[in-house]
């Protein structure tokens, strides 16, 4: 009986996942059942390439390794089952229905079955009762999210006013976004922004209304290859006259000793007047750039409090 | 649906069976979006699959028109891990929840655990585990009706003294949570913030005292007026403010200078501010003393 193509790939995977040492492509022949049927070498090799693809196009990470590592003339073929199956997060099921109950809130949206499939990953159910006809209703916030996944997912250009810490009003940027993620209670993604031809890291609160979004040109695609080689965060250290070691997770650095907390920014500007908000407890910092920002800004508050 | 379609309901299906142990034929197609003709071309082709070509080496279903059991899985016995896109909507429909529920507190869990799916940062996963754990022993204090010994960040970033309080509740704002308590120095009421609790002792100790009714003292009235796009700036500070067309408008009473003078380092240098002389006068004291104390 001939064998189909879901359940032949199926069976690579039931080898790759079960074998303790990487597979070579002779035993893969012989061992997974559908690869018999190949009348030749060639065409089990065309076949086996189309499998692996479609295999590493459901997120299964398949690694090309020597089979002795002492000698890289032949190679084989494994899975890591620990990028791909789920070790350290078990969910209870009350944790399970919680999980299942939010992804609905991408229900009739572009990210559904996306949603859907998550679940499902999580063992969870997928709710169908909360999908009642009621009128869909997002907060501003919740669409300010599904615009940027949905410029991520489909590689579209954003346009959106933003106003980063030095700004003294909104500016408007053009960014192709590459990543979202959250750090500690903030939200960020990394995008090229298409003016400076820079990667930048954009926290989602900074921006300021809508985001207008068109389709980015193969070229504009592209950049998101190019490396980040200009964007290495800098670092500073700031000396608090309260105990580091306890309130650092505060202020976003990292204790480095009782008095001392170590920061990453990028730009020295801007990390001054981030640093305004911990003005209670600064000591001292050792960057003349930043300290000479953070010195103007306070200078500039003190005119304010001055007026009138 | 994503492309590969078949392939990856599969992938999907075994380990949610696993998970899902006796689950009946009508509530695997309604979790799958399949019909019953589909569902029993899965589970049968299933059974087909596996390391090898023969039964001991084979994914091994007994399914009828009740139950589906999987009784062995070749290895294959663990879901699949979220990728970053499907850990985000997660978590942005766990966050979306959390703006229409009261009880935040097992949300708070499934955040923590998402997030550290998508964060590779050690030192936040560190904060994740203190945190819980610190959670964790102020609700068994409260459990217990025993009293806690803490030391607390305040609005101003110092480490108070320590003190002795009655917890009563935990309740969520925005993001953050926070510990509503009986402080045994004042027999008033006062509310936390939970990340800011740096050091938490359970005192075996029932709380013999009452509360005490809050004396409301006469404060000053602060009206800070900016461009509404600073909202950005004080969203983590849980400040009520209002939006007039491109206003930002804070009405607050004065407790703390030190506070205000935080907020309003927060925000553009076109800032109003609406406020006594003598508080103008206090505040550029603090400002003073913060430009020249810098080294």
């Amino acid at each position: 009986m001939s064998v189909n193509k879901s359940e032949r790939i199926l069976n690579l995977f039931f080898v790759l996942i079960n074998s303790k040492r990487p597979v070579s492509r002779h035993e893969i022949r012989q061992k997974v059942n559908g690869y018999e049927t190949c009348e030749s070498e060639t065409a089990f090799e065309r076949m086996f390439e189309r499998d692996k693809d479609e295999l590493r196009s459901t997120g299964i990470k398949i690694d090309t390794v020597p089979i002795d590592p002492l000698f890289d003339d032949e190679l084989g073929y494994q899975v890591d089952s620990q990028t791909f199956l789920t070790k350290s997060v078990e969910w209870t099921p009350s944790e399970r229905a919680i999980l299942s109950l939010a992804s609905t809130t991408w229900h009739r949206t572009e990210f559904e079955n996306l949603a859907k499939y998550a679940t499902l990953k999580t063992g969870g159910s997928i709710n169908t009762e909360s999908y009642a006809d009621e009128a869909e209703s997002y907060s501003e916030e919740l669409l300010k999210f599904r615009n940027i996944m949905k410029a991520l997912n489909s590689k579209l250009i954003m346009d959106f006013n933003y106003v980063s810490f030095d700004d003294d009003e909104p500016r408007t940027r053009q960014v192709v976004p590459k990543k979202l993620y959250r750090q500690g209670d903030n939200w960020y993604f990394d995008a090229y922004d298409l003016e400076s031809g820079n990667w930048k890291t954009y926290q989602t609160s900074r921006i300021v209304g809508e985001i207008r979004m068109k389709p980015a040109s193969n070229t504009e695609i592209n950049l998101l290859n190019k490396e980040r080689s200009q964007s290495i965060p800098k670092n500073v250290r700031v000396v608090i006259n309260q105990n580091a070691n306890l309130i650092s997770h505060i202020t976003g650095g990292s204790a480095i000793d009782e008095k001392s907390i170590e920061f990453k920014y990028f730009d020295e500007k801007s990390f001054a007047k981030y640093l305004l908000r911990f003005s209670s407890i600064v000591v001292s910092i050792d960057n003349q750039d930043i300290r000479q920002h953070y010195t103007n800004y306070l200078n500039d508050f003190m005119k304010v409090l001055s007026n009138d | 649906m994503i492309k590969n379609d078949r392939l990856s309901r599969l992938l999907l299906e075994l380990p949610w069976l696993i998970q899902n142990k006796n689950t009946s034929i009508d509530t695997f197609c309604t979790q799958f979006n399949i019909s019953r003709d589909e569902a029993i071309k899965d589970l049968s082709l299933l059974t087909y699959v596996g390391p090898g070509r023969f039964g001991g080496e084979l994914v091994d279903i007994q399914y009828d028109d009740d139950n589906i059991s999987v009784i062995d899985s070749q290895g294959f016995d663990r879901p699949l891990k979220l990728n970053n896109i499907e850990a985000v909507l997660l978590l942005l429909g766990v966050k979306n929840l959390g703006e229409m529920s009261k009880d935040k507190h097992e949300l708070i869990d499934v955040e923590t655990k998402l997030t550290k799916l998508i964060e590779s940062d050690v030192a936040n996963e560190n904060r994740h585990k203190e945190y819980s754990l610190k959670r964790d022993l102020v609700k068994e204090a409260i459990s217990n009706g025993n009293q806690l010994r803490i030391h607390y960040v305040d609005s101003s970033l110092k480490l108070t003294t320590e003190r002795l309080i009655t917890p009563v509740e935990i309740t969520g704002l925005d993001a953050k949570e926070y510990l509503t308590a009986i402080d045994t120095n004042s027999n008033q009421r006062k509310s936390f913030r939970l990340d800011r609790i740096v050091k938490v002792i359970e005192i075996p100790m029932k709380s013999s005292q009452t509360e005490q009714p809050r004396i409301e003292a006469v404060v000053e009235k602060i009206i800070l007026r900016t461009k509404s796009w600073n909202a950005s700036n004080i969203l983590d500070m849980n400040i009520p403010f209002s939006i007039s067309g491109d206003e930002m408008i804070i009405e607050m009473n004065l407790l703390d200078s030190d506070y205000l003078l935080e907020i309003i380092l927060r925000l553009d240098r076109n800032i109003q501010i609406t406020c006594s002389n003598e508080t103008k006068d206090r505040l550029r004291k603090l400002l003073d003393n913060r430009i020249k104390s810098i080294l």
